[in-house]
């Protein structure tokens, strides 16, 4: 046996490890779809705070995460802002969850459209099964808005959001 | 225990949203805070929505040139020097149909005055 035939063996066995490994890993998803809303903040220039009801909004969101480290995840949420005024728009979030059911999240957030609106988020996400996959969720939120053309002075916007809704488990 | 500790949390913060949104000095519904809050040609300006200002001042000069070479050609056509003197000193509308008047007036009056002074000389 040569040298060469050694080394592919070994290249072999470790490209079969890897992969026995790697199918392993499965992707567990979870979805949401829910509506929401809370208060909405700001200093429109007069110097003080104000607040008024936020802007109800209809939410899809997306949370993954792999099944040897569920602990942490990724979730995508888009939402469509339906009243008083319209709007689209979505976020990015890092998941940290503390149990099955519970999770805290971090990240992005911002509206699109018809004017820009960005900025960071802070929340918590409780859900309640009903069943094997379905459930309900409860998430309450904060979310501070410096950046964006939506903005009538340099002003941060804030919201304090309580979104509910249907849970399942892909 | 821990889903239970947040879910508790989650009602507690609900409860104050709504006695948020239910106390109304909390609330301002008519204050903007937002543009997209305004119709879509304002903008909201200290809580109020206002017409949005335009790009530049250019809009406006063209505007009054052109509302102006209107009234110079009422005034040309009217043969009267007033007219032309009102289009000079502002250009609106009002002002134009005023200048166009005053003409008419004039040359009214100067008929007139021609044919009382012929009159008079015959």
């Amino acid at each position: 046996m040569t040298a060469r035939s050694v080394i592919g063996a070994a290249a072999a066995l470790l490209l079969l490890a890897l992969s026995t490994e790697a199918a392993a890993q499965e992707l567990v998803l979870g979805a949401n779809v829910g509506g929401g809303t809370g208060l909405e903040g700001g200093d429109p220039g007069s110097g003080q705070m104000r607040f008024r009801r936020a802007r109800s909004r209809i939410v899809g969101q997306l949370e993954m995460r792999v099944d040897d480290d569920k602990k942490n995840g990724i979730g995508v949420a888009v939402f469509a802002e339906v009243e008083p005024a319209a709007g689209i728009g979505g976020s990015v979030r890092y998941l940290r969850f503390l149990g099955p059911h519970v999770y805290l999240f971090g990240g992005l957030t911002g509206v699109g459209a018809p004017h820009t609106l960005f900025g960071g988020e802070l929340g918590a996400q409780v859900q309640i099964p009903m069943g094997e996959t379905m459930g309900l969720f409860v998430e309450p939120s904060f979310a501070a808005l410096p950046l964006g053309t939506d903005l009538p002075q340099d002003h941060v916007l804030v919201w304090g959001l309580l979104t509910m809704g249907i849970h399942a488990n892909l | 225990m821990q889903t239970s500790r947040f879910f508790r949390l989650s009602v507690s913060l609900l409860a104050a949203v709504l006695c948020a949104v239910t106390a109304s000095g909390c609330i301002d519904g008519s204050t903007c805070l937002r543009n997209s809050d305004c119709p879509a040609a304002d903008v909201c300006s200290i809580g109020a929505c206002i017409v949005a200002p335009s790009d530049g001042e250019g809009g406006l000069d063209e505007g009054g040139v052109g509302e102006a070479g209107a009234i110079a050609e009422t005034g040309t056509q009217s043969d009267s020097s007033s007219g032309v003197d009102a289009t000079l000193s502002d250009a609106g509308h009002g002002d134009s149909d005023a200048a166009a008047t005053d003409a008419a007036d004039d040359g009214a009056n100067d008929a007139a005055d021609d044919g009382a002074a012929d009159a008079a000389s015959e």
